[in-house]
């Protein structure tokens, strides 16, 4: 048990809400290798399916 | 009309609804790279700004059977949770268990006087459900509890995670918070690591994206905290009419206009199956019970309304792409098939196109999801490679890449294939989308005749995870279907859950 004070709870609440944007940062990765993908598909074999 | 025409036509006709049904399978794995796109929308829409410090006197109710070797270290810890003393009480509702259960709890009541209660059920074995009911109101007779939360009796909460729920019921708007279930099994083997792997996909992907449509599927049965406004809304107590008791509690709480959160910075440990037919048995109830709902709220789907989002399109997307998973890889596998022996080279053409995208939708879902949950990701890495079984792979890499297996591959060798082969191999390719299904469900008959750990393992590597739990929902609508006994089989567990 601990005693948290409402200034350390809304601090925590802040720093979890700014975590949250990084998922933003890693979905434009993700994408990325998506675009890395797509390239080697066209590299190799062209646009056509 | 003559009959050549008539024959025309009606080959046209074919080859459309060929056509449609190639497509539709592609609509679940579109569906998850949607749910995986608005994934970081969550870091804009989300429920953080209406929370706000909030310690209500919380009431956990631990439902146990025969749980004596687990249920004292899981009474300490969360007397150890990082909570305002004195707001906290643990019952544990005991389904008349013949170990030493009731012994260890008394000793734990003696241990913290007024914070943790044993309440016996004289008789048990009804289900989960009926366990939760006898706490619930008990709990709801007295004026104390302000909160409940339900949870598992062997899952294990990290220090932070309650605050970090109670938060969110600071706005009266939510009815219940949920949080994210991780596999912490202590010692881990390759089931358990899809498993964590899935959680990572359905929990910290799927339900960031339900936040942001703001309808949830579902509150983990391990981890839903309640307002007690929510509790008595719904009746005082937990449906006990289907084998889903935690959908039934999400959906109606949703119904009544309150919102259900996940976040996904609260942590709960949770010991996984470890075989095959353990899986089986747990997601069989799973899938049931949601075919079960899909029935009982079929007047909810794709119908809009301005009280709750259930009704939304994007969420009845998402749910059918799940209940129907098993009916959308028949379509494709019997659509592409009926479309290869009308016109080969269009089947070609849609089977490139469609799983050109499905391709692209699985590396996006995956590169995301291991950067969702790096430590789980690297733990699994064989399992997030494998996910969709190294078969599917190859299918998937016969779409981006033609010719690869037919000419590249047996041309490495000085081999080359014959156009018989070539058939034989496009169709096999095309059939494979369902027969893995039958390949999944032999993991489990093989599970069942004893198998050894390396054998199941290399099988569902190259069969795949994801075709296990698609089979799984195919058996849930042959026993629906069959209206096979419901029963609450309680998950074996060792209770090594990792600290």
């Amino acid at each position: 048990m601990n005693e948290m004070t409402d200034e350390d709870a809304r601090a925590e609440i802040e720093r979890d809400r700014r975590r949250e944007r990084r998922v933003v940062w890693q979905a434009a990765l993700a994408l990325g290798v998506v675009l890395a993908f797509v390239a080697v598909r066209l590299l190799l074999v062209g646009w056509g399916v | 009309m003559n009959a050549q025409s008539w024959i025309e036509t009606g080959r046209t006709v074919l080859a459309v609804v060929a056509l449609i049904c190639a497509l539709i399978g592609a609509v679940p794995a579109v569906v998850m790279a949607m749910q995986f796109l608005l994934a970081p929308v969550h870091g804009f829409v989300n429920h953080y700004r209406r929370a706000a410090p909030f310690f209500p006197r919380v009431a956990i109710i631990v439902p146990a059977w025969n749980e004596g070797a687990v249920i004292g270290a899981s009474i300490d810890r969360l007397m150890a949770l990082e909570y305002p003393a004195g707001r906290l009480r643990i019952y544990v509702v005991d389904d008349a268990s013949t170990d030493d259960t009731p012994e260890v709890v008394l000793a734990k009541a003696q241990q913290y006087p007024g914070a943790v209660h044993h309440l016996r059920r004289a008789v048990g074995g009804e289900g989960k459900a009926h366990t939760l009911n006898h706490g619930i109101r008990h709990v709801l007779s007295e004026q104390w509890m302000e909160a409940l939360l339900i949870m598992d009796a062997d899952v294990i909460y990290l220090a932070d995670s309650l605050r970090k729920m109670t938060r969110h019921l600071a706005d009266p708007e939510v009815g219940a918070v949920t949080a994210y279930i991780r596999e912490g099994s202590a010692q881990k083997n390759f089931l358990s690591r899809f498993v964590s792997f899935e959680y990572v996909l359905a929990q910290l992907g799927s339900r960031r994206a339900q936040n942001v449509l703001g309808a949830m599927a579902c509150l983990a049965g391990g981890a839903q905290l309640h307002s007690r406004a929510n509790i008595e809304a719904l009746g005082g107590h937990i449906d006990t009419g289907s084998l889903a008791e935690d959908t039934v509690t999400t959906f109606e709480t949703q119904l009544q206009g309150r919102r259900v959160v996940f976040e996904p910075a609260a942590v709960v440990l949770a010991e996984e199956p470890h075989r095959v037919e353990a899986l089986w048995k747990q997601r069989l109830r799973w899938a049931r019970g949601n075919v079960q709902l899909t029935r009982r709220y079929r007047n909810l789907w794709f119908r809009p309304s301005r009280r709750h989002r259930l009704g939304s399109i994007s969420f009845g997307l998402t749910w059918f792409s799940v209940a129907l998973l098993p009916m959308f890889m028949l379509a494709a596998s019997i659509g592409l098939i009926v479309l290869y022996e009308i016109d080969s080279e269009l089947a070609h053409v849609v089977f490139r196109s469609m799983w050109i995208v499905i391709g692209c939708a699985y590396i996006y879902t995956i590169a995301l999801a291991v950067q969702l949950d790096p430590p789980t990701a690297r733990a699994a890495w064989r399992e997030v490679l494998m996910f969709p079984g190294l078969l599917s792979i190859m299918v998937m890499l016969s779409a981006f890449f033609p010719g690869l297996f037919t000419a590249t591959v047996p041309g490495l060798f000085g081999l080359h294939m014959t156009a018989i082969g070539v058939d034989a191999w496009q169709l096999s390719v095309y059939a494979w989308i369902s027969v893995c299904m039958i390949g999944a469900w032999f993991a489990k008959r093989l599970d069942q005749m004893g198998a050894p750990n390396w054998l199941m393992a290399l099988y569902v590597y190259i069969v795949g995870y994801g075709p296990i739990l698609c089979a799984i929902t195919f058996d849930a609508y042959v026993k629906e279907a069959r209206g096979a006994a419901m029963v609450w089989d309680k998950t074996e567990k060792t209770g090594r859950v990792l600290g």
